[in-house]
């Protein structure tokens, strides 16, 4: 991979004063020097850093996409002028929570063109420098750093033709903020993207990856901690996670987290969604049944009258099953 | 690449990947869709080397071609169709078919006049999953989206029987076989709101 071109632009929060013009950027030589080294090494390292798929809605029905036509543009012909528009989207998607930035757009060769746009938050800093008379210490306003709390970049690979180019990949250390625009601030509003799973089909994948763990161990300690974690998860907000963070969410067991995982592709364990809790119970859900005289009958919903067989006189249900005791405990609550 | 070399390349991604591929997106698609009544069949092909070649080396007016890239640009190497029994079915398949799949375009086709009858059909293109994705075999020779059509019976009857049509004449179609053709497009409009109406009315909806 070879670094071929970098443009760096200064954004502000403008997203309340979208008319605001942006700084003039700045093209940043390729030489050998520290700045392009750090870049250079962010560079090759973003498709390892960058694990979020991620993929542009269209705006409309047709195959439109203003981020999207922005970054082909670029792609086709690169530039500090064609570079400009992404910064500009940047600084007018930006409030004023993320604060002023520095972006660096970097474009090189690897297989195609990746492209890679990340973004540096200010900061304030100290600069301590030791002489040999004295240390001198100074305030610095506008510091620049790769945040570990808020950092985020975005990188793309355009082979054969640019306008093909849909998806891409994302870090965003904020993807979970409490707060909304921060959450959807890199992703949706600035590369007007969503994650290239949908929220129903990420969390079937879970769910149908969790049931069939369940169907195929004999561990009852595996299904103890699935039932748990599937009784809790209606109330899991709608945060974005992968099928590991959830076995990692509710403390599963290192055998249980493994046999879930073994239960989906390789590529799919991290994979990141959003967590639909409707999605969920339609593929892993529980019927409970509670009787008047104490009894509590619970099955996964779609076994549930295969489990037991139910016959009915007036108000009356008497309920009938049969199997070999695997597991019995005393439970303080339901 | 040559016209040659387009059909070989194409015949081992046939044979390969996209029939393996149709194969496995129709069960996808199919399993999405548990639950929702009145789905007539769920199929998914993969688009002939054939229709592929004729479609590749189209020409554009100024006689260039059409597609520089036919691999990446055509969007519908692997096409999947939905087939449900009436016209309200198909926004409620449409509905779930968005909710698991992302698209990049979503096209409602009806005749460009409200004086004219022809093809009506419910389009897509969306991204092909990963999970009716081998693991890593041939991972750049996959296409990245694939066509998804949700269509009536009376809708997809007409297709069919208009598609067959279409390949056969030599010549253009007469004013009079255009008039039949649109004829039979009418009827299974027809058709359609007809049974829309029954239904709804005998299902108290309306």
């Amino acid at each position: 991979m070879a670094l071929e071109a970098i443009y760096s632009f200064l954004t502000y929060p403008k997203k309340s004063q979208p008319d605001d013009p942006l700084e003039p950027g700045a093209t940043i030589p390729i030489r050998n020097d520290k700045l392009n080294r750090m870049l250079g090494g962010i560079f090759d390292r973003a498709a390892q850093d960058c694990t979020v798929p991620i993929m542009f809605v269209p705006d409309g029905d047709q195959q439109q996409n203003a981020a999207r036509n922005e970054l082909v543009a670029l792609v086709e012909r690169r530039s500090l002028r064609t570079a400009t528009p992404l910064a500009t989207r940047l600084q007018r998607a930006t409030g004023g929570q993320s604060g002023m930035g520095l972006l660096f757009v970097c474009l090189g060769d690897d297989n195609g063109t990746r492209i890679v746009i990340s973004r540096f938050p200010a900061d304030e800093g100290v600069v301590a420098e030791r002489s040999r008379a004295a240390l001198s210490v100074q305030f610095v306003e506008q510091v620049f750093l790769k945040s570990a709390y808020s950092y985020k970049a975005a990188t793309y690979v355009a082979s054969a033709r640019p306008d093909q180019l849909w998806t891409g990949h994302v870090v965003d250390r904020q993807i979970n903020a409490g707060n909304k625009a921060v959450a959807d601030y890199w992703i949706s509003d600035f590369l007007l993207s969503e994650f290239a799973t949908t929220p129903a089909a990420g969390t079937k994948r879970l769910a149908v990856a969790l049931r069939q763990a369940v169907t195929t161990s004999t561990n009852v300690q595996l299904k103890h901690e699935i039932a748990s974690a599937a009784h809790l998860a209606a109330n899991l907000p709608n945060r974005a996670l992968t099928i590991a963070d959830f076995c990692d969410h509710f403390h599963f067991s290192e055998a249980t987290k493994q046999m879930v995982l073994s239960k989906v592709k390789p590529q799919l364990a991290n994979e990141r969604f959003r967590f639909d809790a409707q999605e969920f119970a339609r593929h892993l859900a529980y019927k409970q049944v509670e009787l008047d005289n104490g009894a509590v009958l619970t099955a996964p919903a779609d076994r549930f009258d295969q489990v037991f067989s139910e016959t009915r006189r007036q108000d009356e249900h008497t309920f009938t099953t049969s199997g070999t005791v695997i597991d019995e405990r005393l439970k303080r609550t339901r | 690449m040559t016209e040659k070399e387009l059909r070989q390349e194409y015949e081992f991604r046939y044979q390969a990947i996209l029939q393996p591929i149709a194969e496995r997106l129709s069960a996808h698609v199919l399993d999405n869709l548990q639950g929702i009544p009145r789905i007539d069949r769920v199929t998914a092909r993969a688009k002939s080397p054939g229709r592929f070649l004729a479609k590749a080396v189209k020409a554009l007016e100024d006689g260039g071609p059409k597609y520089s890239h036919p691999f990446e640009q055509i969007q519908d190497l692997v096409g999947a169709r939905i087939i449900v029994f009436y016209a309200h079915d198909v926004q409620v398949v449409a509905d779930t078919v968005e909710r698991y799949y992302r698209h990049i375009e979503r096209k409602d086709l009806i005749p460009e006049s409200e004086a004219e009858f022809g093809y009506f059909g419910k389009h897509f293109i969306l991204s092909m999953p990963v999970d009716v994705i081998e693991d890593d075999a041939h991972r750049d020779k996959i296409p990245n989206f694939f066509e998804l059509q949700i269509k009536t019976l009376f809708q997809h009857a007409w297709s069919e029987a208009n598609h067959d049509l279409a390949y056969k004449p030599e010549e253009p179609l007469t004013p009079l076989q255009k008039r039949q053709v649109a004829f039979t497009a009418a009827q299974a409009w027809g058709a359609d709101q007809m049974f829309a109406q029954l239904h709804s009315e005998l299902n108290g909806t309306t």
